[in-house]
C-alpha cells in the first residue's frame, strides 16, 4: 500500500470510529428510555473538585447507592451462579488461601436499582430497632449515652444525607430484569461489576462498581450548581454538619436502551 | 534503496576510507594517484547525492547530532501530547456538547494532515513523527473524553482502534515511535480480550498476568518475519512482544497469587521462574541463530533479572550483606565468562 492510502486509511479510521461511537450514543438516547426519574444530591453528589478548585474544568456526579447495599443478602449462590460464576462446593478454606485468592475475578452484570422503596424503608426502620434496642439498654445501663447519640446521628444522616437506591436484583440479562421490575420510575437497571468473595465458609456477592458511575454535566446544566461549586472553594462542611444538611439540587436524569445515562435537568432544591 | 541501505553504504564507505589510510600509513598497501583519486572522487560524489536524496548522516558529528534530534523528537513529542490533554481538561467544561465533539473530532484529523504536510517538507521526518505521536495522543483523548461526555460503558474496543490508527501512521511515514505506541496499545487489546475469555471483566485484566504472556507471544510471533520496506519495524515486534512476556513472567515468578492456575502459590512461583531462565535460554539461543541482537540483549538481561530476583529470595535475608553483594559480584563474573565464551564460539563460526 502506499503511503497516501495509509493516510488516508488513518483518517478513514478516525471518521469511522467517531460515527460509531456517536450511532451508539443516538441508539441510546432515541430510542426506547429504559428509566426516568428524579434524584438528588443524595443519590448523585458532585464528583471531584472542578476548574479552578482542580485542573480539570468537567463536571461530573458519581452515582452512589445506599452503603448498605454494597454487599447484599439476596447475593446469594443461586443468583451468583446465575451471574456466571463458578461455586465450589464447599467452598475453600480461606485461611489457606493468600488475600488475592480469597476473592474471584470480577465479572459483569446488570443490577436493579430501587429508588426510595420498599428496600430503603427496611433499612431505615433496622436503623429505628437498632435506636429503640440501644434506649432500652440504656435504661437498663448496658448501653453509654454516647453509643445512643451515635445511633441518632446515624440515623439522622440515613434518613436526610445518605443515597435512596438500593440494589435489590442482579442478573445477566437486564431485558430479564426489566420484566421482573417494570416501573421504570422507580427502577433503574445499570450495567456493574461484581466479585465474588469467600468469608467463613460461605460466599458473598460484592458489587465494586458501576460501569457509567460519573456522569457528565453538561455546560447547560451546570448553572444550578455554581453556588456549591463556591461552598466547595471555601470548604465544604455538609458531610460534617449536625444535625446532616439536606441536598441541594435534584436532577433528573434518563436511562437509554444501552442503560447509559445522560442528565435531562438539574434545579437547585 | 531507502534511508537505512543508504546510511549502511555510508558507513561502509567511511570505514573503507579509514582502513586504507591505516594500510597506506603502514605501507602495507599503496594505490596509484590515478586510482586513489578516482575512488575518492567517487565516494565523494556518492557521499553527496546519498545526503541530498535520503538526508543520511556522513560524518560522525552529524551522527551525534541525529540522535540528539531522535531524542529531542521524542521528548517534544511526549510533552506535547501531554499539553494537549492538560489544554482540553482547562477548558472542556466551559464548551457545549456540540463543540466539545467537534474539538475532540478535529484534533486527530487536523494532526493526521499536519503530519502529512511536515512530512513532504522534511524529508527526515523528525517533525512529522513528533506531530503523528500528537495525532494518536488527540485520537486517544478523542474517545476516552467522548466516553466521558456521553456516559458511555468502557470497551476494550478502543484499544484496537488507536492501535490500527498509529499503526496505519507509523506504516504510511516508517515511524518506529508510532509503531511502539501502536503495539502498546494492540497488547493492551489483545491482553484484555484474552481476560475476557475466562467472563473477567475487561478492566481488571492486569489482574492476571498470563492474559499478557499470550498477547506478547502473538506480537513476537508477528515479527518473524522480516518486512522488506520497513526497517527494523520486525525487530520491534519481536523485542516488544518478548519484553511483555517476560516482564509477566517475572511478575507471576514472584507474585503466584495472581495466576490463574490454582496450584500452591510456591509451586507456581517455582513454574514460573523456570520458565523466566527456559525463556531467556531460548531467546539468547535463537537470537544467536538468527542474528537478532535485540533478543540476545533481552535474554541477558532477564536472565539476569530472574537470576538475581532468585538470589535475592534465597539470601538476602539471612546472609551479611557483604557476602550476598560479593556471590552476585562473582556470579556476574561467571556471566561474562560465559558470554565471552559464545561470543569467541560465534566469531569463529
Amino acid at each position: 500500500m502506499t503511503r497516501r492510502s495509509l493516510h488516508l486509511a488513518a483518517i478513514a479510521l478516525v471518521i469511522g470510529v467517531n460515527t460509531l461511537v456517536l450511532a451508539g450514543v443516538g441508539w441510546n438516547r432515541l430510542g426506547p428510555i429504559d428509566a426516568s426519574l428524579v434524584l438528588t444530591e443524595r443519590e448523585l453528589p458532585l464528583r471531584g473538585r472542578a476548574y479552578p478548585y482542580g485542573e480539570d474544568s468537567g463536571l461530573a456526579l458519581s452515582l452512589t447507592v445506599s452503603d448498605s447495599s454494597l454487599s447484599p443478602e439476596w447475593l446469594d449462590d443461586a443468583k451468583l451462579r446465575e451471574l456466571g460464576f463458578q461455586l465450589q462446593d464447599p467452598p475453600p478454606n480461606q485461611t489457606e488461601l493468600p488475600r488475592q485468592r480469597r476473592q474471584s475475578l470480577p465479572r459483569r452484570g446488570y443490577l436493579v436499582l430501587e429508588f426510595d422503596g420498599p428496600a430503603w424503608q427496611s433499612i431505615v426502620e433496622a436503623q429505628l430497632e437498632e435506636l429503640r434496642q440501644l434506649r432500652e439498654k440504656q435504661d437498663n445501663g448496658e448501653a453509654s449515652a454516647h453509643q445512643v447519640k451515635r445511633a441518632e446521628r446515624q440515623l439522622a444522616r440515613t434518613r436526610v444525607y445518605q443515597s435512596r437506591l438500593v440494589a435489590v436484583d442482579a442478573g445477566p440479562d437486564p431485558k430479564d430484569l426489566r420484566q421482573r421490575h417494570p416501573d421504570r420510575a422507580k427502577h433503574l437497571v445499570v450495567a456493574a461489576e461484581l466479585r465474588l468473595r469467600w468469608v467463613a465458609d460461605e460466599y458473598r456477592g460484592d458489587i465494586t462498581r458501576f460501569l457509567a458511575q460519573r456522569i457528565h454535566v453538561p455546560r447547560q446544566h451546570q448553572a444550578a450548581l455554581g453556588p456549591i461549586l463556591e461552598q466547595q472553594q471555601r470548604g465544604d462542611t455538609r458531610l460534617l454538619a449536625d444535625p446532616p444538611s439536606p441536598p441541594r439540587y435534584q436532577v433528573a436524569i434518563s436511562f437509554g436502551a444501552r442503560h447509559e445515562p445522560w442528565i435531562t435537568a438539574i434545579t437547585a432544591l | 534503496m531507502d534511508k537505512t541501505e543508504a546510511q549502511a553504504r555510508v558507513d561502509r564507505i567511511r570505514a573503507f576510507q579509514s582502513e586504507l589510510a591505516a594500510l597506506q600509513d603502514q605501507h602495507v598497501l599503496k594505490l596509484p594517484d590515478t586510482d586513489r583519486d578516482a575512488v575518492q572522487t567517487f565516494h565523494d560524489q556518492l557521499l553527496r547525492r546519498l545526503a541530498a536524496d535520503y538526508d543520511v548522516d556522513v560524518s560522525q558529528g552529524q551522527r551525534q547530532l541525529s540522535l540528539g534530534m531522535r531524542l529531542a523528537s521524542l521528548f517534544g513529542a511526549l510533552a506535547l501530547s501531554a499539553a494537549v490533554f492538560f489544554f482540553f481538561h482547562r477548558f472542556w467544561g466551559g464548551l457545549g456538547t456540540s463543540l466539545q465533539v467537534g474539538v475532540l473530532i478535529a484534533a486527530p484529523l487536523l494532526a493526521t494532515l499536519a503530519m502529512d504536510c511536515a512530512a513532504r517538507r522534511e524529508r527526515t521526518l523528525y517533525f512529522a513523527s513528533l506531530i503523528g505521536v500528537v495525532a494518536f495522543a488527540c485520537f486517544v483523548l478523542d474517545l476516552s473524553v467522548l466516553g466521558r461526555i456521553f456516559n458511555i460503558t468502557p470497551s476494550q474496543h478502543a484499544f484496537l482502534a488507536w492501535a490500527a490508527f498509529a499503526l496505519l501512521l507509523a506504516y504510511a511515514y516508517r515511524l518506529r515511535l508510532l509503531l511502539v505506541a501502536g503495539l502498546t496499545s494492540l497488547i493492551a487489546w489483545l491482553s484484555a480480550t484474552v481476560g475476557t475469555w475466562s467472563g473477567l471483566y475487561w478492566l481488571s485484566f492486569g489482574e492476571r498476568p498470563e492474559n499478557m504472556i499470550l498477547a506478547g507471544i502473538a506480537v513476537f510471533a508477528l515479527g518473524w518475519r522480516e518486512q522488506p520496506g520497513f526497517p527494523r519495524f520486525s525487530g520491534i515486534f519481536r523485542v516488544y512482544g518478548l519484553l511483555t512476556a517476560f516482564l509477566a513472567i517475572l511478575m507471576l515468578a514472584n507474585w503466584g497469587s495472581q495466576s490463574y492456575l490454582r496450584w500452591s502459590v510456591e509451586l507456581i512461583e517455582d513454574v514460573y521462574q523456570a520458565s523466566g531462565f527456559i525463556l531467556a535460554g531460548l531467546t539468547i539461543w535463537l537470537g544467536i541463530k538468527r542474528h537478532w541482537t535485540g533478543l540476545v540483549n533481552l535474554g541477558v538481561t532477564f536472565g539476569v533479572l530472574f537470576l538475581y530476583t532468585k538470589l535475592f529470595d534465597w539470601w538476602w535475608d539471612w546472609m551479611p550483606k557483604y557476602l550476598f553483594f560479593l556471590l552476585l559480584g562473582l556470579i556476574a563474573m561467571l556471566l561474562l565468562v560465559i558470554l565471552r565464551r559464545l561470543r569467541s564460539t560465534g566469531a569463529q563460526s
